[in-house]
């Protein structure tokens, strides 16, 4: 997989200089960004899923889509995006440079725009516990999925039976964190895992969704090959109670203004709905 | 399927247990052959139809504990781990203990090849479907876009993304209006509009694309057709008087062509002379300060007041603009815009003027009446290449000013008159090239701008007796002013990076050259001696040489500027004798140094110091007369001023909590050579001269701000405080004073959403400012002023908009407070396209507002006529 990221990074900056000609120093630089990726474990197999999000409730057109990795190894697994896996790798080859310059600005910032899923969930296999880091605007958190909601065992299975990608699969739903989920496992793949925290079902969860189509995750490829699996344990990052992630995050997208500057900013005359950006989490509560 | 290595399969378990209910609780547990435990493990139960009846997963310990609620006598278990062999056994469905041990093998899956992602956006561009955000009362795409994410709309009209200005407004990839988007912005109807695309990181000089980053946004309005023609129309009329407001506006819009006219008028204080504001910098920032119109001359005004221009703008306005955008063949496009403003405006009020001189004061009462006419001409004829490896730009523009001022003063004295036309004409080429030199890329750039400025004032009867006429009265004066002037500004530049250092150099000249003929004549009384009269010849050059460094390491970020200017003065005024010449090489290097001490803390300090010349209008020779009570030359050495100045900020910024806090600290040093001398004569008026005495000028500020939000409440609350101080030294009437004024003031503002259709807010604000004139202090003034506005939206169709202000002044002998209230009732006909609006504007029909100013020597009460109570009735159409 890493080789194919490299090849990816090769590949788009070969993109810039074909389309642009020369390459010629721009004038803003940031100093490059120091690393703390630290491998964890080693991927036994990896899953693919395509990824759907609707990004404000019932508008169609906040659609948003990309894909999620899932890595699963024998202490681990983690889901993450696949742009986020490009970036980690571009922050990486980054870290060796002096300086980031307006080029490397630019081959990330398209990719960091693709990135859907936004964060990175760890499911620490011995402990049985989901971490999930994540963004607000920019700073970092870390908190861990409430055990309580953890639901393995809240999964109803029903008798229903589809074909995917060749295997067999099984309908089971599941109410968690405000949403009715519906997912479709493998009992063909021996995994009880599956994207984000859903998993505990006898079979690799090959197919979820939401009931109102919100959240949409249907696996599309699967490796075994050996790659690293990864925790980014920068210092920075601040550890919160995901009741404390929620708020934050909820807040942001309800006053952004507030938010990022401090600030409000008044509309004099305008309708009282407030300018937001859209804001439907994978959990409302 | 292959394996590589050969396996064995041992099963270990025991089996234990008897019982004769067929319904069985089986447990175990699971290893390794080594004897570890297998974590997670699955344990699926089936029946005959492989349909799962229950399943669980080993524990920690390996262990499992499985309740088999069946009736079936016999079952299927199946357990699964990745990376080991699956294991499958019918069993009796009795309660029993089966141990298992696993084995490693190789996971034996079909790998499914990977799709190719999908794209999800184009590059940095983000659409935003209008209709989604589009409600009841939206009529053009300003009131759609000021609701979009991200994106602010000012009260003045500019438009910002994510806190910035935007850099560009486009409509279909084309930029018809250039910093005139108002124009489109609020009168293009969003029905028309497909999408709002938001162009972030921006840069609009293609070749810059990949190489110069842009923390701009740009926005492009996509419309539904290729082939539109749109635009709107509205009409009004209200009470009292007749009032009335009119606008028609056309809009064409095809893949070559681009045309958008408009005919606005209204005199009912919509001050619609604000979309023709230009709200993105033309051309270089250093050549438009350069360059900035000279107010030579002018009447003695009312101050209006510092709030909204709906309250006290007495207009009959009327603008008209063109714009047109043609795509020619190579690449090339063409555009020409140009817009009038014909304005009356009325104004009228009183002041009392305080001058403290040394051990006396000098009141002034002036009853003044202000008739403000205004008629101004912009062209702009732009032919622009915006390619991918070349870019080419010129602009040629043409700006007329032919306004009349006229004042009607009553003081104690008796009755003056001013009569004011300012005439001033401008053209103006900028052209701007990035080129490419061995794998440099230059920009370079270049303005040439020619003025002519004949502007006269005529005052009745005539001022300043004793100098001008030995002290008997007269019938008039009448200054003449005539300059004409030439500017270049010529700069090269590139940058370049080495080792973690950006270098930017850049070097430039700028040629100037001013012709000032002055005249001030008493026309019924023959003409004054040659010291009333100005023939100047000004010669100025600045060649300069910088180099600009930026530096980051870690938390720290450095940057520093560090020009070597070379200035060249060569003033000479032959009829009076008198000449100066300056030669100067100077230093004039900033320091910028930022550091990030966490993700909540950070520090950002400054020191810059720089030298300042003085303009062509403080270095004449001659009196000018600038007004009927203010009498300007300058006798001193040529002014140059050093300044110094340092910055320090503290902020601290928490998101997760919502507490937001900074503080700034400001001081300012300007060592100057020459003193500003007022002449105060007993009937309030001025004489100013400029002599050659050391003196410093200083000014230390501090300001702070904290907000914090109020999850539950939905509630924000500001508070600010600001404390200013600034002292200096003046000639009053031929004595050095030191002025000192301190300023403090103190603010809250809160927002409160109670519903959907509820929004309230409240700002107030106190302000303290307290003037000493050589250590004897004046009257401390005291203003406040508190605003509460509410919006309600009554259904789609209908919505009222509520807004009060109340303010109250401290003055000279006693206090004023004044109490606003405005309100809006909405109405639509969707189907139709037709709105009809009820406004009324200063229900309490508060006609007088009176405020208090304060300058270095003078407090200066004035009171304004304000609009009164007004209804007005618009019905508007979309075209």
């Amino acid at each position: 997989m890493r080789k194919k990221n490299i090849f990816i990074v090769v590949f788009i900056l070969f993109c810039y200089n074909a389309v642009f000609g020369q390459v010629i120093t721009g004038n803003v630089t940031f100093p490059a960004r120091k690393v703390y990726f630290e491998t964890i474990d080693t991927t036994q197999l990896t899953i693919w899923y395509d990824y759907a999000v609707l990004k404000e409730t019932k508008e169609e057109n906040s659609r948003a889509s990309s894909q999620v990795v899932v890595q699963i190894g024998k202490n681990y697994v983690k889901s993450m995006d696949v742009n986020k896996q490009i970036l980690d790798s571009l922050d990486i080859a980054f870290s060796k440079l002096d300086l980031i310059t307006v080029e490397e600005m630019n081959v990330s910032l398209p990719i960091y725009r693709k990135n859907a899923f936004r964060m990175d969930v760890f499911y620490d296999i011995a402990q049985d516990k989901y971490t999930v880091q994540k963004k607000v605007y920019t700073s970092s958190y870390e908190y861990e999925v409430a055990p309580e909601s953890i639901h393995n065992n809240q999964w109803k299975l029903k008798k229903e039976y589809k074909t995917v990608l060749g295997y067999k699969a099984q309908k089971a739903t599941l109410d968690y964190g405000g949403r009715k989920w519906i997912a479709w496992f493998t009992k063909e793949i021996p995994v009880n895992y599956g994207p984000y925290v859903f998993g505990g079902l006898p079979g690799l969860i090959i197919d979820i969704s939401d009931s109102e189509g919100d959240y949409v995750f249907t696996m599309k490829g699967l490796s075994k090959s050996k790659e690293d699996i990864y925790i980014d344990n920068n210092p920075e990052r601040e550890r919160i109670s995901q009741k404390e992630f929620m708020a934050t995050e909820e807040r942001y997208h309800k006053r952004p203004d507030l938010f990022i500057t401090g600030k409000t900013v008044r509309y004099v005359g305008a309708p009282p709905k407030r300018k937001t950006l859209p804001y439907n989490p994978i959990e409302k509560n | 399927l292959k394996l590589k290595y050969n396996f064995f399969i041992v099963i270990g378990f025991l089996f234990v247990s008897h019982i004769a209910i067929c319904q069985g609780v089986i447990s175990g547990k699971m290893t390794t052959i080594n004897n570890t435990p297998i974590q997670r493990a699955s344990i699926t139960v089936t029946d005959e139809e492989d349909t799962i009846i229950t399943y669980t997963f080993s524990d920690n310990n390996g262990n499992y504990t499985l309740d088999i609620q069946s009736e079936l006598l016999e079952v299927n278990l199946d357990i699964q781990n990745l990376g080991f062999k699956s294991i499958k056994r019918k069993i009796k469905n009795v309660t029993q203990k089966i141990d298992f041990t696993l084995i490693e093998e190789e996971i034996a899956l079909e790998e499914v090849l990977l799709r190719a992602p999908p794209i999800t956006k184009k590059g940095d561009t983000i659409n935003y479907a209008v209709s989604q955000f589009t409600q009841e009362q939206d009529r053009s795409i300003a009131d759609v876009l000021k609701r979009l994410p991200g994106i602010e709309v000012q009260d003045n009209g500019r438009i910002l993304y994510e806190g910035k200005a935007i850099n560009k407004f486009y409509i279909e990839g084309l930029d018809l209006l250039g910093g005139n988007y108002n124009l489109a912005n609020k009168n293009l109807p969003h029905k028309e509009v497909t999408k709002v695309q938001v162009l972030e990181n921006h840069q609009p000089i293609k070749i810059l694309d990949s190489l110069v980053f842009s923390d701009r946004a740009a926005i492009n309005i996509k419309l539904k057709n290729k082939y539109t023609f749109t635009g709107q129309a509205i009409t009004g009329l209200g009470v009292p008087a007749t009032l009335w407001s009119a606008n028609v506006t056309p809009i064409l819009i095809t893949p070559k062509e681009q045309l958008l006219a408009t005919y606005q008028s209204n005199n009912a204080g919509d001050n619609i002379g604000r979309q023709l504001h230009n709200h993105l910098s033309v051309g270089n920032p250093d050549v438009q300060n350069a360059i900035q119109k000279t107010q030579w001359l002018g009447i003695q005004q009312v101050n209006p007041p510092n709030f909204s221009a709906k309250r006290w703008l007495d207009n009959r306005t009327h603008i008209g603009a063109a714009n047109y955008l043609k795509k020619l063949s190579y690449d090339y496009d063409f555009r020409i815009n140009a817009s009038y403003i014909n304005d009356d405006q009325s104004r009228e009020g009183a002041t009392n003027t305080l001058f403290f001189i040394a051990n006396d004061t000098i009141a002034l009462l002036e009853q003044n009446n202000n008739k403000l006419f205004t008629s101004r001409l912009n062209t702009n004829v732009k032919i622009e290449k915006n390619t991918t490896n070349n870019y080419f730009q010129n602009n040629t523009r043409f700006e007329g000013v032919w306004d009349s001022q006229r004042s009607q003063i009553v003081n104690s004295n008796g009755e003056i008159t001013e009569s004011h036309k300012d005439r001033f004409f401008r053209v103006q080429n900028h052209l701007k090239s990035l080129f490419t030199i061995n794998n440099l890329l230059l920009t370079l750039e270049s303005d040439i701008v020619f003025d002519k400025a004949p502007p006269s004032l005529r005052v009745t009867p005539g001022s300043f007796e004793s100098l001008l006429n030995n002290g008997a009265p007269f019938d008039g004066l009448l200054q003449e002013v005539d300059q004409s002037a030439f500017y270049t500004y010529n700069t090269l530049k590139f940058t370049k990076g080495w080792k973690g250092f950006a270098f930017s150099p850049i070097a430039g000249f700028f040629i100037e050259n001013q012709d000032l003929d002055s005249k001030l004549s008493l026309p019924d009384n023959g003409d004054l001696p040659v010291t009333f009269s100005n023939h100047l010849d000004w010669f100025h050059t600045k060649s300069f040489f910088s180099l600009n460094t930026r530096f980051k390491k870690g938390d720290w970020h450095f940057f520093v500027s560090t020009p070597i200017n070379y200035y060249l003065y060569d003033i000479v005024d032959n009829e009076l004798d008198e000449s100066q010449e300056i030669n100067q090489v100077t230093f004039e290097p900033t320091i910028t140094v930022n550091y990030e001490f966490d993700k909540y803390w950070k520090l950002n300090t400054s020191a810059s110091w720089s030298n300042q010349f003085g303009k062509l209008q403080e270095s004449y020779f001659g009196y000018i007369l600038q007004n009927y009570r203010f009498l300007r030359r300058n006798d001193a050495i040529f002014p140059q001023i050093k300044n110094q100045s340092q910055t320090v900020g503290l902020s601290y910024r928490n998101p997760l909590k919502a507490w937001f806090w900074n503080l700034n600290y400001t001081r300012l040093q300007g060592d100057s050579n020459v003193l500003y001398s007022n002449e105060i004569l007993d009937n309030g008026a001025i004489e100013f001269n400029n002599l050659e005495i050391d003196n410093t000028t200083l000014s230390n500020s501090i300001s702070t701000r904290i907000n914090h939000y109020f999850d539950a409440l939905n509630t924000n609350i500001v508070l600010t405080g600001n404390y200013g101080v600034r002292s200096n030294d003046q000639i009053i009437n031929d004595e050095v004073v030191e002025i000192s004024n301190q300023n403090w003031g103190f603010g809250v503002k809160t927002q409160v959403e109670f519903t959907d259709w509820l929004n309230v807010e409240y700002r107030g604000n106190w302000r303290f400012i307290r003037n000493e004139i050589a250590e004897v202090p004046n009257d401390n003034i005291v203003q406040q002023n508190h605003f509460f506005d509410a919006t309600i939206n009554l259904s789609t169709r209908s919505s009222i908009i509520m807004q009060s202000e109340y303010i109250r002044n401290n003055l000279l002998s006693d206090t004023s407070s004044n109490f606003f209230g405005d309100m809006t009732f909405r109405y639509s006909l969707k189907k139709k396209n037709i709105d009809f609006e009820l406004k009324a504007n200063n229900i309490f029909n508060t006609t007088n507002y009176r405020n208090v100013f304060v300058n270095d020597f003078t407090y200066l009460e004035s009171s304004f006529r304000l609009r009164p109570r007004q209804l007005l009735f618009n019905v508007r159409f979309s075209l």
